[in-house]
């Protein structure tokens, strides 16, 4: 295990460091950052001291070496639009979007896990119905729609909530909810469908021949079966927060990084995107690499293969 | 007669399904003593696991419900018990085996874990005395090196151990009474004899009840103080096995005991029971045996006749129960088209299939990216066989002897490592690309499961012309669809069904499609690797006729890999017995069962079961499991578990030498 371990982690810094050099080759391709930077009536020398100056006119792998010892020490250079640390602006976003974020996870794993394993224990039961239900409704509902929804109800016609922006922890809810919303519907299913083939295996029933009281039949016995694909799934799950997450900040406003990163596609403020991009691949790589962790925890053939 | 501990009268246990209402146990009457065993037999889909389920009151949910009868254990109403008290009556006063011990158990749990549950929650045994009463479980039931079996996990395990495993979380508490459910059904030859010792002894040593479900008759002859024969849900014979076996008087008893083969019995065809079994959503009123009786009379498809006794403790449930005395063997007759190709000189006939020294050794490697060679599996080491026109030869052995891999040879699935197989003299991993098709229509296989070679998505049309269209392109539509018409109609189909799907034909149909397929080329050699193991005993008996039939009428050859030595004695000219990638020992196939020499051979015809309880013998019981093919032991690889190893045997490795009357043996107690 510890072996596995070591080896996992080596991997994932490994695609960290691939994952920066396309990001610092993809913002280079993407046009001449001091043309955007310098404004248009700019004198020629004037542009070329400024190219000295940032070190663009030396080689790409002196730049990009320049790049990643900065990027390590935490420096990731100015905001164009800012003109603060690109790594303060994130890391003040940072918050917010994991505060929205582990909401929806929040949601997710209380709401999605619990009901989808009782659906398919009381297969055919009112409850099994209604989640169902409930799960076909959050697969057919757009998420942007369903925060609209909300906003109507609870801010517009009830009052009760707030419906943009950031600050007491009453703000979160809406987009929380509808971030959450996003996933809910997919786990539960995965969860009730893997559940529902645990449910029908043998050693199922050889626990119940043993005489086990049910609770431990279900979580003991099938649920840690059962959550192997579930795990699989929670690293698309997270892809999908993520994408979800730019929508739901821009219908709720909430300053998170989906909100910032657009701000800054739009305005090629091009050290934030490329600061936002190396931290959300890092979280995935990191949560990737959890999800390994985890997933040869709950299976020993994996643990023992390698 | 002490009182039983068990008794079921008239079990009912009905699923209600969207399709209709499946009466799985329609009628089950039984009973069982302390230190006794009964056997429960029948096919596939009769209902005996939904009768071991029952008794534990665990039937299907949803949909699953007891309608009637009574389960008295200890002389208490089981059916009269809250859910609570069945809970802990389960695992600690009845406990139960499954068939499958590579499904049974939690992957996700070390075997250690899993019989201590039962321990702590039936005994309250905690700590070390809970640890120290596991190991003890573990050597009961044999399992060396119990220490460290503790923390493995099932999947660290040969199916032989843990079947031990399941043996041990079964009688961990002391149950009174034990049903085990087909526990044998997936373990090889020697480690099924190990194991049906193990129970007997475990048996005595407690005084169980003993339920033992199987739809292997030897294992009732062998093991079973009375037997209840089951069918479409009813039981329908009821007695001590020896009457049973000398005096059937079910008609569907006596076809039972008619279609088995046995190493007794010759090569006369075997008495298939026509059609199958019903469909248990949908039973025909009356005797449910009536479509297939070969004794139905109007009257039998009024009522279902009542279990009722013809002797003492011999109860049937037939209305002509006194007049089956006089159902004699019913040879079906095979057209047996030219007795003369079979007559012919046997060293004459024209070489098919040659494998001259195969080889298939696989690297075992470690490590993803850098990955390092650290050994070899030796799956396939050095076989000679030659398979003639219109013969079959048959290949037994256990799991992991390289019976399949052989056949993957031989399809030119896997290229050899050394040596190599010739199909008229021609190697066939060198062949052209025109040869190399001819090759693909002239051999081609079907193989164990009919559930799972046949496409779901495609119709039987499509499945049985593929070979036929991949082989000649050539062919019309209407040529195509001839073909494929006469196929079916070769093994006994209605070309009809062409246009199903697989889910809608039984079992055996299925495994006639395949056979229909492979036939569909025309071709020389069909290799049939482990072709019948799936099928019931009656519906086995009719393919391996048709099986003999197609061969005789057209002089295709066989390539028949089982592990069944009596089906194989019955399919096969010549008997080729593999251990651990080698032949170890060749014969005509009269000629091994009457004369084996090598030691291995002796045990796995010692082992195999009895046709009839008085041939019960004295058994030697095989020391361990099959060794891995990877680092086999030096010498003869038999050695380790060989009773009769000479000191020279851990050193030289002996060779395939032949004996008299074309008998070929490698052992050094035949040596010059
Ligand atoms: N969960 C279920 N839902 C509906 N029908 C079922 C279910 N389980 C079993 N059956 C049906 O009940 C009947 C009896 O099945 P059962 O498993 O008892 O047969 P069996 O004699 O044990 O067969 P085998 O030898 O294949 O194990 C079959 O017709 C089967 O299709
Ligand atoms: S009752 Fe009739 S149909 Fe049924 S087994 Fe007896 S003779 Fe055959
Ligand atoms: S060679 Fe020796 S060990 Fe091998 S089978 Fe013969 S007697 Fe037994
Ligand atoms: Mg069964």
């Amino acid at each position: 295990m510890q072996r596995f371990i070591i080896g996992r982690v080596i991997q994932s810094i490994v695609s960290m460091f691939v994952v920066s050099v396309v990001v610092f080759a993809l913002v280079r391709l993407s046009g001449d950052p001091i043309q955007i930077m310098m404004p248009a009536e700019a004198s020629k020398a004037d542009i070329e001291l400024m190219r000295a100056h940032l070190g663009l006119d030396r080689p790409w792998s002196v730049q990009y070496w320049r790049f990643l010892t900065q990027a390590l020490q935490g420096d990731f250079g100015r905001s164009v639009r800012f003109r603060r640390p690109a790594l303060d602006l994130v890391a003040e976003r940072y918050g917010a979007t994991l505060e929205l974020g582990g909401l929806a996870v929040l949601i997710v794993i209380v709401v999605a896990l619990p009901v989808g394993v009782y659906s398919a224990v009381r297969r055919g039961s009112a409850l099994d119905y209604t989640a169902r239900a409930f799960a076909a409704l959050g697969q057919a509902v757009p998420p942007f729609w369903l925060g609209l929804v909300l906003v109507l109800i609870f801010g517009v016609m009830l009052h009760l909530l707030p419906t943009s922006g950031r600050g007491t922890p009453l703000h979160v809810l809406l987009p929380g909810i509808t971030l959450g919303w996003f996933a809910v519907a997919g786990l539960m299913r995965l969860t009730r469908s893997s559940m529902l083939d645990v449910l029908g295996s043998e050693y199922v029933k050889l626990a119940r021949i043993k005489g086990l009281p049910e609770r431990r039949v279900i979580w003991r016995h099938a649920f840690k079966n059962a959550a192997l694909p579930v795990v699989t799934f929670a690293a698309l799950l997270f892809v999908a927060l993520l994408n979800g997450s730019i929508i739901v900040e821009t219908v709720f406003g909430w300053p998170g990084l989906g909100l910032l990163v657009i701000e800054a596609v739009d305005s090629r403020d091009y050290p934030i995107v490329q600061t936002v991009v190396l931290f959300l691949s890092a979280m995935y790589i990191g949560v990737n690499l959890i999800v390994d962790v985890l997933y040869a925890y709950l299976n020993p053939k994996i643990r023992y293969s390698r | 007669m002490a009182d039983p501990l068990l008794e079921v009268r008239d079990l009912r246990t009905y699923i209600y399904t969207r399709r209709g209402v499946v009466k799985a146990v329609d009628g089950a009457t039984f009973s069982v003593r302390r230190g006794e065993t009964l056997g429960i037999v029948g096919e596939s889909g009769s209902g005996k696991s939904m009768t071991c389920l029952s008794i534990l009151r665990l039937v299907p949910e949803p949909g699953g419900r007891i309608v009637g009868g009574q389960i008295l254990f200890d002389g208490e109403n089981l059916l009269d018990k809250t859910p609570e008290e069945m809970r802990r009556l389960r695992g600690s006063r009845i406990a139960m085996i499954l068939q499958d011990p590579m499904a049974s158990l939690n992957p996700a749990m070390t075997v250690g874990e899993q019989i201590a549950e039962t321990l702590s929650l039936h005994r309250g045994l905690r700590g070390r005395a809970l640890d120290e009463r596991v190991v003890e479980l573990l050597r009961q039931v044999r399992v060396s090196d119990p220490e460290r079996r503790v923390h493995a996990y099932p999947h660290q395990m040969s199916g032989g151990i843990r079947q031990r495993v399941a043996g041990a979380i079964a009688i961990s508490c002391q149950p009174s009474l034990l049903i085990a459910d087909e526990p044998t059904t997936s373990l090889d030859v020697t480690i099924q004899s190990q194991y049906l010792r193990l129970l007997k002894e475990i048996q005595r040593e407690t005084n169980l009840a003993l339920v033992f479900v199987t739809h292997d008759l030897g294992i009732v002859a062998k093991l079973c103080d009375r037997v209840a024969v089951m069918y479409a849900g009813r039981i329908v014979e009821l007695g001590k096995t020896r009457d049973i076996f000398n005096r059937p008087r079910h008609p569907y008893a006596v076809g039972l005991l008619d279609c088995l083969p046995t190493l007794r019995r010759g090569r006369e065809p075997l008495t298939a029971i026509e059609g199958q079994p019903p469909d248990l959503a949908n039973v025909p009123a009356g005797c449910s045996f009536a479509p297939r009786c070969p004794m139905a009379q109007a009257r039998c498809t009024e009522t279902p006749p009542p279990l009722e006794p013809v002797d003492a403790e011999h109860l049937v449930a037939c209305l002509r129960a006194g007049e089956t005395a006089t159902l004699g063997r019913r040879v079906v007759a095979i057209s047996s088209g030219s007795p003369a190709v079979l007559a012919g000189a046997n060293g004459a006939r024209d070489i098919v299939l040659e494998a001259r020294q195969l080889t298939k050794h696989f690297p075992l490697a470690r490590g993803t990216i850098l990955s390092r060679r650290f050994g070899t599996v030796k799956a396939v080491d050095g076989v000679d066989f030659v398979l003639r026109r219109g013969e079959t030869l048959g290949l037994v052995g256990e799991s992991g002897c390289g019976k399949t891999t052989t056949a993957r040879l031989v399809l030119s699935l896997e290229r050899p490592t050394a040596g190599g197989v010739y199909f008229h003299g021609h190697d066939i991993h060198v062949l052209g690309r025109h040869a190399r098709g001819s090759y693909r229509r002239a051999v081609q296989a079907v193989f164990q499961d009919p559930f799972s070679s046949l496409n779901p998505r495609l119709t039987i049309r499509t499945t049985v012309s593929e070979p036929l269209t991949q082989t000649e392109p050539d062919l019309t539509r209407a040529e195509v669809a001839e073909r494929v018409a006469a196929s079916l109609t070769r093994v006994g189909l209605r070309p009809r069904i062409a246009d199903d799907y697989p889910h809608e034909l039984s079992g055996g149909q299925r495994q006639r499609v395949a056979i229909a397929r492979a036939l569909s080329t025309n071709p020389e050699c069909i290799l049939l690797d482990e072709a019948v193991s799936a099928l019931d005993v009656s519906i086995r008996a009719q393919v391996m006729n048709l099986l003999r039939e197609i061969q005789d009428r057209s002089g295709v050859s066989y390539l028949f890999i089982a592990h069944d030595l009596a089906v194989v004695k019955y399919v096969s000219t010549r008997i080729g017995v593999m251990y651990l990638g080698k032949l170890v020992e060749t014969a005509a196939a009269d000629e091994l069962y009457a004369n084996p020499l090598h030691p291995y051979t002796q045990i796995l015809l010692n082992n195999a079961l009895p046709a009839h309880p008085d041939d019960a013998r004295d058994e030697v019981i095989l020391k361990g499991e099959v060794p891995s093919a990877f680092n086999p032991p030096s010498g003869c690889r038999f050695h380790p578990r060989c009773p009769q190893a000479l000191p020279v045997c851990g050193e030289v490795e002996p060779t395939l030498r032949d004996q008299a009357r074309g008998h070929q043996v490698a052992c050094h107690l035949y040596g010059a």
